[in-house]
């Protein structure tokens, strides 16, 4: 471990040097005395099989939780869902979806529901008008492994629905996923409200791409060498360190990074020709890691620049919340929508025995391999991967 | 029960459902505790070729609320920076009611009239709608378990009073029962409100009353013209059957006689019979006289037992006499606090049964100012006679209900260490032997712990009051084997009146609130007032006598003997 400890104490070093390491004052009272009356929303999906279908188990359920701070009125909390059933998203143009055409259940899965997010913020900063809104989850993922040929469309209805007052009528390729999910970011990066997405556990390649933008920045800035920044590059590599590794043993208490704004996308060799100009044009978020408490893992917090609250106001916040669930260390408002989200508890336990039992002998009658192999990964899943969070190790 | 549709939807069931017990969310402010649901379900037929509509029935055992979406490590953080948690982003509106739920069994739900209850073998369906049955259907329900059978009604179900609940007169009189209560807890109430309706039923009933509980019974006779309720004070009578239960009285009364005192009061009793109709007290005198004779003539040391023994034996039986006199003016003494009441000698039970046990007629034997080993063998003494006439089938007597207050006094445990005491052996005899020739039991007791297991366990029908004992509550679930857990926990949280009833009575266990006689309560006063005695009392006339007697007996002792008194 002294590669890992001497990467992390020299980037430690430098980036207090350069200014980048930031702490956020912990004092719940003056915390939360400054969000007082702000309208404070969360948003989270959950995926889950429902029985009733045929051979497409999907549902995505969206929640969403709204909470006033300070506020002593029956209108302090509002609650609300949304549920959408997968394979009716897509133009299957008469054919399921999983019978015949593309036949990655996964992505189709994933990319519902990464639109049925968003929909869900938009839908909440339309209809609750808040000052903030936090996803659970990355504010916006690497998008390329949806651009394909025959990646299905949304039905425009769909497309409709998942873009809040979005305009005209959408078709083919301006219906499909990278379209629809582009237009909802655009919609959300103008929002008045401070919009964010925070990922707990995340996962990084290595080196990270929020390292690899620091030490990048740092270079620049005339804080190393380009021979010091490969060495360094070479070593993460060598030592598969990923962000959340390295930045838990650059961090302390409370503190985080400055922001990066990253471009999320990858390297242009691995995006499609065809839609290069579409991904090209994708908003970058303002990344960084914060450590709400000593003993936990640091979390990823995305968000764009715009709303009444600044980025530090905006850390402050999530560290309150996060110290408000100090074992876990999450933005405690995240864990009520991702319960609320979540198909009920007793969905989870013992029922999810006889479900899943079902769900494999329909997967197995489908004879999709696909299905099959997602099947297989739902009986073997435990009670927290049950819903299906989308990995984020693309990101 | 075509209306089914019509019940009220008041959740949804949750988490596992099996064939005995289920939980769900309750709708808020939509049933309690002790409430009867039911819920709509399917189940296969016999050769599984079909479906058949059932309703699946089950009483609430326990509610638990909770906020689903508040982390208990937030209550920590919370409480260390002093925060309240509406300033936070937590959340306070989010409570919810889950409800557990004992199955009872099944009906057909297109059934109508009295209902037949089954026991449900197949899973209730989780995330089923639970319903909340109307009135009339439970009560169909519940007559639907007394069909045939004479009803006692007693209550209404505690969450619930527009609906009755009845007991089974035959299986209460011949299968004996039990209501357990901490004082206070409304035991002499349920057991008025059960006596009033076999009272109606013309039933014989024998109550041993060690408190004058049931004296109102007398007090209020004519609220039943066609009833004769007597009014008895014990007269212990011997015969020849009940020499054992008086020696073990005498040898209890005089515990300290050795081997050889023993022997010899036994050798005495032995020689003298007792005659008909002669009293206990009688007798013992009687036996004194034979002492007193072989003492005369039996010159020092010559007969097969000593001098000192016998004198010692004398003493011992003098003092059983003295006592037992005591206690029977004790008795009387009570008796005559209320002049109003009008008491007979209880009629000897060899030669009169019929005096005590008859159809309408209720038999109350006041024991007041008896101790409870002489109160044991009162019992004992009289039940044996009335089971024996039972036993012979004679058809001397009719079949009756004895009622045993303070039974923990008459059946004691053996870990009170006190198995002889004489009421013991009769009583379970009767509770094991009397469903054959209709001698049934009614016990009831403050202290369930400390009666004996095997016989309490004999009862088939159970009233549990409040109790808050935990010794008492363990040893009631250990008794009754049908008690869920969740109703032991509800045990010390019942109000008078309010209690479980279970076993061969009902159908199935119910929450029940007793009905409260109010016209059945003694005129005199209930509580003891000793508030107002001790602000009205006095000292008695002779007081000052006995202080100044007192005074001068405090200066006697400072004589010594042998010495000469000193000015001090
Ligand atoms: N069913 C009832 N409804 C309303 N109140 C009741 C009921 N039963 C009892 N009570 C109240 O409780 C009081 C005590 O009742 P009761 O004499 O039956 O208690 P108990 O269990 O026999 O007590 P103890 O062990 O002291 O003899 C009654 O006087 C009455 O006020
Ligand atoms: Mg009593």
């Amino acid at each position: 471990m002294d590669v890992l400890d001497t990467l992390a104490d020299t980037l430690r070093q430098t980036l207090m040097e350069a200014g980048k390491l930031q702490k956020v004052h912990v004092d719940h009272r003056a915390t939360w005395q400054k969000f007082q009356g702000h309208k404070i929303g969360f948003v989270d999906g959950g995926v889950a099989n429902v029985t009733s279908l045929g051979s497409a188990p999907l549902a995505i359920r969206v929640g969403s939780y709204v909470v006033t701070p300070g506020g002593r009125s029956q209108q302090r909390e509002r609650f609300a869902f949304d549920v959408q059933l997968v394979d009716e998203l897509y133009d299957s143009a008469g054919t399921g979806v999983y019978e015949e055409g593309f036949d990655d259940v996964m992505k189709l899965r994933d990319a519902a529901r990464y639109c049925c997010e968003a929909a869900g913020a938009l839908a909440m900063l339309q209809s609750e008008k808040p000052s903030m809104c936090i996803l659970h989850g990355p504010l916006v993922i690497p998008v390329s492994p949806y651009a394909l040929e025959d990646f299905p469309s949304f039905t425009s209805s769909t497309a409709q629905k998942l873009l809040p007052g979005g305009g005209k009528r959408r078709e083919g390729r301006a219906a499909q996923f990278v379209s629809v999910y582009r237009e909802q970011l655009r919609m959300l990066e103008q929002a008045t409200a401070t919009v964010c997405g925070v990922v707990e556990r995340p996962t990084s390649a290595t080196p990270g791409i929020l390292t690899m933008a620091l030490l990048e920045q740092l270079k620049a800035d005339g804080y190393l060498d380009g021979t010091s920044m490969r060495t360094m590059f070479q070593k993460l590599r060598e030592y598969r360190i990923t962000d959340p590794i390295l930045l838990e043993c650059v961090l302390d208490e409370a503190e985080y990074i400055a922001p990066v704004a990253l471009d999320k996308q990858g390297p242009d060799n691995k995006i499609p020709t065809s839609w290069a100009m579409d991904i090209k044009g994708f908003p970058r978020p303002l990344t960084t890691y914060v450590k709400p408490h000593a003993e936990t893992m640091p979390i990823r917090v995305e968000a764009f620049r715009t709303g009444p609250f600044d980025f530090s106001e905006l850390l402050q916040l999530i560290v309150h919340m996060s110290r408000l669930l100090p074992r876990y260390s999450f933005p405690v408002g995240l864990d009520i929508v991702d319960k609320h989200a979540k198909v009920p508890e007793w969905m989870s336990r013992q029922m999810n025995v006889m479900l899943t039992a079902q769900l494999m002998r329909r997967a197995m009658d489908s004879g999709n391999p696909a299905v099959i192999r997602m099947a297989r990964r739902i009986v073997s899943a435990n009670t927290r991967d049950w819903l299906f969070r989308p990995d984020f190790r693309r990101s | 029960m075509e209306s089914l549709s019509t019940w009220d939807s008041i959740g949804t069931i949750v988490g596992d459902a099996s064939t005995s017990e289920f939980s769900f969310i309750l709708k808020s402010f939509r049933s309690r505790v002790g409430d009867l649901v039911a819920v709509p379900m399917e189940i296969p037929n016999e050769d599984y070729t079909d479906r058949s509509n059932i309703i699946a029935w089950g009483r609430i055992t326990s509610i638990d609320r909770y906020n689903p979406f508040f982390p208990y490590e937030a209550a920590q953080e919370l409480a260390n920076e002093s925060i309240s948690l509406v300033d936070t982003v937590l959340s306070n509106s989010r409570d919810q009611l889950q409800a557990r739920v004992l199955v009872l069994g099944f009906t057909w739900a297109e059934e109508t009239g009295r209902l037949d209850l089954f026991p449900l073998t197949y899973p209730i369906p989780p995330a089923a709608d639970v319903r909340y049955p109307p009135a009339e259907a439970i009560r169909e329900l519940l007559a639907g378990g007394l069909e045939g059978q004479t009803q006692l009604p007693i209550g209404t179900l505690i969450a619930r009073s527009d609906v009755p609940v009845a007991i089974s007169a035959e299986r209460v009189v011949a299968r004996h029962m039990a209501i357990l209560a901490m004082t206070g807890g409304g035991k002499a109430v349920a057991a008025r409100r059960i006596l009033r309706e076999l009272i109606d039923q013309g039933y014989p009933l024998v109550i041993f009353d060690p408190h004058g509980d049931y004296i109102g019974l007398w007090e209020k006779r004519d609220l039943f013209p066609d009833t004769q309720v007597r009014l008895f004070y014990p007269h212990l009578v011997m015969a020849e059957e009940n020499r054992a239960i008086v020696e073990t009285l005498i040898a209890k009364m005089t515990e300290g006689l050795t081997e050889p005192q023993f022997e010899f009061m036994h050798a005495v009793m032995a020689q003298e019979a007792p005659e008909a109709g002669e009293s206990v007290i009688g007798y013992i005198r009687r036996l004194l006289g034979h002492v007193e004779r072989q003492i005369g003539s039996q010159s020092a040391n010559s007969g097969p037992h000593r001098r000192p023994t016998m004198l010692a034996t004398r003493r011992a039986l003098n003092l059983v006499v003295a006592q037992l006199a005591k206690m029977e003016s004790s008795n009387k003494r009570l008796r005559q606090l209320h002049p109003s009441l009008k008491f007979e000698q209880l009629p000897d039970p060899h030669e009169q049964p019929e005096e005590i046990v008859a159809p309408s007629q209720v038999s109350i034997l006041y024991l007041g100012g008896y101790d409870h080993l002489t109160q044991s063998t009162i019992v004992s003494l009289l039940m044996e006679a009335l089971f024996a006439h039972r036993a012979e089938l004679s058809d001397r007597i009719a079949p009756f209900l004895s009622v045993v207050e303070e039974a923990h006094n008459f059946i004691p445990s053996g870990r009170e260490g006190t198995d002889d005491t004489p009421s013991l052996a009769t009583l379970r005899k009767v509770v094991t032997e009397g469903r054959k020739f209709g001698v049934g039991l009614m016990l009831v007791t403050q202290r369930p712990s400390r009666v004996d297991e095997t016989i309490l366990a004999q009862c088939n029908s159970f009233l549990v009051l409040r109790l808050v004992n935990p010794k008492d509550q363990a040893f009631v679930r250990s008794v009754m084997e049908n008690l869920s857990e969740s109703d032991a926990r509800m045990l010390p949280g019942f109000g008078p009146g309010q209690g479980l009833i279970s076993g061969q009575a009902v159908r199935f266990p119910l929450l029940v609130r007793i009905k409260f006689d109010k016209d059945l309560l003694s005129s005199r006063t209930q509580d003891e007032d000793f508030i107002r005695q001790a602000a009205q009392w006095k000292p008695d006339g002779k007081a000052n006598v006995r202080k100044r007697v007192a005074a001068a007996a405090d200066k006697l002792t400072r004589f010594k003997r042998g010495k000469r008194r000193k000015p001090n």
